[in-house]
């Protein structure tokens, strides 16, 4: 399973693995995932196989998921900054006793987003009127939950 | 109870026809698709029109379809079209447990051709009584969840909990409790988006929007202090299903010492969450939203529809009264 902006030099280190298939986690609210990571493993010709954000649960359950990589953008000490969605994923992996691994994500994004970004989806508007957002776009990870960080 | 949302109820008899509300509408447009037989309940089962609680309101009435369309045959030919409508309703959606309501309706129809009792009034009559008292325990189980719910509640909900959760806060507020609710948008539908953010923004809660992969970030900050969810099916051993991501909200809320609310519907049908089947919905559902790709041509897709959440993750189950 993959999650996160990785920086290019990640996807060699998949090809030296023979990785040939990758879960890829859509990354709301801009869908990075869906369209940036998917497309760059297409290119090194490693089938994506997307899923929302919410059901990476299900694949660790189903024993799917056999390792997974998250992208970091800052180390802070105890803990790596990632983007939004890497604390469940590691938090996941441990539960399942699946190995994580962080790698240097290609850039730093903000820390939120404005709660507009959580009305719309590919440019349509899905929340009801009225309502608030909050719209976090990086977490932190502690170190705990990894099993390796590459620099 | 004050405060009724339409997703508590969704679906009413008029005359010979079924008005169900279209879920996929909302909040835009609060609008009804009509089903007038079995072939057009299992079809807005299976598009999603309704969901949760809607399709067993469906499942229910489709069997008063079936009577109400039966003029003139006897009980013997009516029986085996009731059996027939079962049978075509079981298949909708796999991981429901509608063979548990259609049994007990054939059952109950099986019974009055053994005793000689007219089948068609017979169970119009009990149908309609099962119906009204299912609704009265589920706003039994609304009460019980207004009196969980602590003041000062910070709840984390996942997809709809079919209006329960709004009524739930609705008394709340009426007895002075003050709550605040983060909704998740559920994807790929938007139950939590469309559904959930409205009702309960109808009923003036203090609700936030949050995507499905902030809620770690939620929960590990203290910004939630309680998780309540529904369930689309329970087992013998207190595991149930229900929408997809219900699985990792549950196992980040038990790393984080969040307690775990579910609304139950006890049943020993199945042993343990691992017999449940778990639908699988096309792939196509996820990629296009809208008519467009949201990922190039050639990515795959997979949507499991549901999620296993096992005993041991939740805090306190809010059953509703099956005696």
């Amino acid at each position: 399973m993959l999650h996160g902006n990785f920086h290019s030099s990640f996807f060699a280190l998949l090809k030296e693995q023979k990785i040939k298939t990758a879960f890829v986690l859509e990354g709301r609210p801009g869908l990075e995932g869906a369209k940036i990571l998917c497309a760059q493993l297409l290119k090194q010709r490693i089938q994506p196989v997307l899923i929302a954000d919410n059901m990476a649960g299900f694949c660790f359950l189903q024993g799917h998921i056999k390792q997974a990589w998250i992208a970091y953008q800052e180390d802070q000490g105890e803990s790596l900054l990632c983007v939004i969605g890497s604390l469940i994923v590691s938090i996941l992996a441990k539960r399942h006793k699946v190995a994580v691994k962080a790698f240097p994500a290609a850039k730093k994004s903000a820390a939120t987003a404005s709660q507009a970004n959580i009305f719309y989806f590919a440019g349509k508007r899905v929340a009801a009127k009225g309502v608030k957002g909050f719209v976090p776009l990086t977490e932190s990870v502690s170190k705990n939950y990894l099993t390796e960080i590459y620099l | 109870m004050s405060v009724e949302s339409p997703l508590f109820w969704p679906a009413k008899f008029e005359g010979d026809t079924l008005f169900v509300l279209d879920e996929t509408l909302l909040p835009e447009k609060i609008r009804y698709v009509k089903v007038k037989n079995v072939a057009q309940a299992v079809k807005v089962i299976r598009d999603m029109k309704t969901r949760a609680f809607g399709q067993f309101l469906v499942v229910l009435s489709a069997f008063l379809l079936v009577l109400a369309s039966n003029k003139k045959s006897n009980d013997k030919v009516l029986v085996a079209q009731l059996e027939a409508a079962a049978l075509a309703l079981n298949k909708s959606r796999p991981t429901f447990p509608f063979a548990e309501v259609t049994s007990m309706v054939v059952g109950w129809a099986k019974k009055c051709l053994a005793e000689g009792v007219d089948v068609k009034s017979s169970l119009e009559k009990n149908i309609q009584g099962f119906l009204m008292a299912i609704r009265g325990r589920r706003l039994e189980r609304v009460r019980k969840l207004a009196e969980a719910l602590k003041s000062h509640a910070s709840i984390l909900t996942h997809c709809n909990v079919s209006g329960e959760l709004a009524m739930a806060v609705a008394i709340c507020k009426a007895e002075g409790k003050e709550l605040k609710v983060f909704a998740t948008e559920t994807r790929p539908y938007f139950q939590g988006a469309k559904l959930t953010a409205w009702e309960l923004r109808a009923v003036g809660v203090h609700i936030t929007l949050v995507a499905d992969n902030a809620v770690a970030t939620l929960l590990s900050q203290g910004k939630v202090n309680a998780v309540v969810i529904g369930s689309d099916r329970n087992c013998a051993n207190g595991d149930i299903a229900n929408k997809i991501g219900s699985y990792q909200i549950a196992v980040v809320a038990k790393e984080f010492g969040v307690p775990v609310y579910v609304l139950t519907q006890p049943s020993k049908g199945i042993a343990t969450g691992q017999d449940i089947p778990i639908e699988i919905r096309d792939e196509k559902e996820l990629l296009v939203f809208q008519g467009r790709r949201i990922a190039p041509k050639g990515v795959k897709g997979f949507y499991p529809g549901f999620d296993v959440v096992f005993s041991e993750l939740i805090t306190q189950a809010i059953p509703i009264n099956v005696q």
